[in-house]
């Protein structure tokens, strides 16, 4: 068998293009496919394509059912060489980049759109959340129907009890983020967050208040992938893929599992991409939960097991005395989690940094950023965790 | 009523409505705590320990249901009960739900106390948990009962002679109907 990670492979001349974010709702009458196609013709604008110039589609999305991708190439109008759909949640954005990374790399395509995008219906909200898997279904749901707060209640007060972690240490995350989220022009949530509102904030299932929970909403996230020199011919603004990594199941056999794969293939991740994790300029981390956030940064390498939110103050997150800007945007916990597009969002807002296209909160001398996503809660725990690490091109 | 014409409690019956395993699960756990499989829906039982299955290959224990052994994918699975106990790994407090019928069933008095349980053979399992047993690593006993729509679920409490008058109670509060709730 292989071992996870090894033969990781970096991604020569690839590169992400004209990011987009649709704004986000939190009413919509508009399907999937609404926001969907608004992020491809965004993006093919931004690029200077032509549609049939775009002859690769991938998509994430889980409330676009009963369509598919290829449902979306006759909706659009749209003939493509290469076509894929990606339902892993939360890891779906850099899980898709990187099949499409490997599709263009090969041939099969040139210029691929991957975009995540879901609309929100409340009343088909709760159906689907309870009904998100066959375990969940006979399993969860039936143990008073909270959806994924429930084991990542569980998971959080594990976190607290081993790690000797406390909610005021969850609570300056997101007040961190909510930071952020003040000169991010798309965030929903842009309010300032007080550590006292966070601490006092309605309990949902305890230990996790209504703070830790991201809003649901519309909306849409999305990037190009294609060559290097297609980039350079369309004359448009990019950034370098250079390596990425996915582990699914990690934690197979751990009752109470702290870990989720990002260590598994770490340590390739990096060779592959010839950095360390010190030197990252830009961390965007998964953070559908604040318990996520610190998992993430503690397995990718950024600081000890346990020990992220020693780093974090309310205002910077400073491992080993350096500044690491997280979450840029606000996370998911200021902007909304728009479905299957909160797995690109990271992406997005990374790739918009590192071009110099911020909107509204551009960050001054960035070099690189490191991506991370989670998703899948099938039963008690998260099983899909992914990676990927971006660089700015000097053009 | 929706404009679909399901009232609020159809909704909720359907929100709640197992996979065609679950369902065989409870129809065993109901036989086995004696009362008859095709009795009324809502009668209420109670049954020491858990529904699962075991390979007859390889003998390994899997839960929640599928149709195959997860060890050697046989198609061995036979359903068994299981009389084991636990220890709490986790729990928590739920106090918003995706189902009205948790809110309207006077939940929001008296939150629900989730838990995920290590079963000493193995299995991972979600609870309905006796609030007095609530610190990681508590020692548990577990049985099946059914909740609003007849279907099992399963109740862990403190392990003792006092343990199926505590599954009992918490078994009464899942069947519990509620003058507002139609």
């Amino acid at each position: 068998m292989k071992v996870a990670g090894k033969l990781q492979r970096s991604h020569q001349d690839i590169v992400l293009a004209s990011p987009v974010s649709v704004p986000y709702k939190r009413k919509t009458e508009q399907p999937a496919s609404y926001f969907i196609g608004t992020a491809l013709r965004e993006m093919l604008a931004a690029a200077g394509l032509e549609k049939p110039e775009c002859d690769g589609l991938m998509v994430s999305s889980y409330s676009l059912a009963p369509d598919t991708v290829v449902s979306l190439a006759e909706t659009f109008d749209i003939s493509l060489n290469w076509a894929e759909q990606v339902q892993l949640g939360g890891a779906s954005g850099i899980v898709g980049v990187r099949r499409a990374a490997r599709a263009v790399a090969a041939g099969d395509a040139e210029v691929i759109a991957c975009i995540g995008g879901d609309t929100f219906i409340p009343d088909q909200f709760a159906g689907l959340l309870g009904r998100f898997s066959n375990f969940t279904i006979d399993g969860v749901t039936p143990y008073g129907c909270g959806g994924a707060s429930v084991p990542f209640a569980m998971l959080t007060r594990a976190y607290m009890e081993t790690y000797a972690v406390a909610r005021e240490d969850f609570g300056r995350l997101c007040i961190l983020q909510r930071k952020n989220a003040q000169v991010y022009q798309q965030a929903l949530l842009r309010e300032s967050l007080t550590m006292e509102a966070y601490l006092s904030a309605r309990p949902v299932a305890e230990p996790l208040g209504l703070f830790d929970c991201v809003m649901p909403c519309a909306g849409a996230e999305g990037v190009l992938v294609m060559q290097e020199g297609r980039a350079q011919a369309l004359g448009v603004p990019y950034v370098r893929l250079l390596a990425s990594a996915e582990r699914h199941n990690a934690s197979r056999g751990m009752a109470m599992p702290l870990t989720f794969g990002w260590r598994d293939f770490r340590d390739d991740l990096y060779h592959a991409a010839s950095l360390r994790p010190e030197a990252m300029d830009i961390v965007q981390v998964y953070d559908d939960y604040p318990v996520m956030a610190l998992l993430q940064l503690e397995e990718l390498g950024l600081c000890q097991v346990g020990q992220a939110s020693r780093f974090l103050t309310e205002d910077s997150f400073i491992p080993q005395g350096r500044v690491v800007h997280l979450n840029t945007s606000g996370g998911q916990l200021s902007a909304g989690q728009a479905g299957f597009a909160g797995g690109f969002m990271g992406l997005t807002e990374a790739v918009r940094q590192l071009t110099d296209q911020a909107l509204g909160n551009q960050l001054a001398e960035v070099r690189n950023a490191l991506i991370s996503g989670f998703g899948m809660i099938n039963y008690n725990r998260g099983l899909c965790a992914a990676a990927a690490i971006i660089e700015r091109a000097e053009l | 009523m929706t404009e679909s014409g399901e009232s609020e409690r159809d909704l909720a019956i359907k929100q709640l409505s197992r996979t065609p395993l679950g369902h065989a699960a409870t129809q065993l756990a109901r036989i086995l705590a004696g009362q008859n499989a095709g009795g009324d829906a809502s009668g209420k039982w109670l049954m020491h320990g858990v529904i699962w299955q075991q390979c007859g290959k390889c003998t390994a224990v899997c839960y929640p249901p599928r149709p195959l052994c997860p060890e050697c994918l046989s198609e061995q699975l036979q359903w068994r009960r299981n009389a084991g106990g636990g220890r709490v790994l986790s729990t928590t407090c739920l106090y918003v739900s995706l189902n009205k019928f948790y809110h309207l069933s006077g939940r929001d008095a008296e939150p629900w106390v989730i838990g995920m349980v290590s079963h000493d053979d193995g299995p991972v399992l979600f609870v309905f948990l006796d609030k007095s047993v609530m610190a990681v690593g508590s020692r548990i006993a577990l049985f099946t009962a059914p909740d609003i729509t007849g279907e099992s679920v399963i109740i862990g409490v403190r392990e003792g002679t006092l343990a199926i008058q505590s599954a009992g109670s918490i078994a009464a509060k899942l069947v519990q109907k509620n003058e507002n709730y139609r």
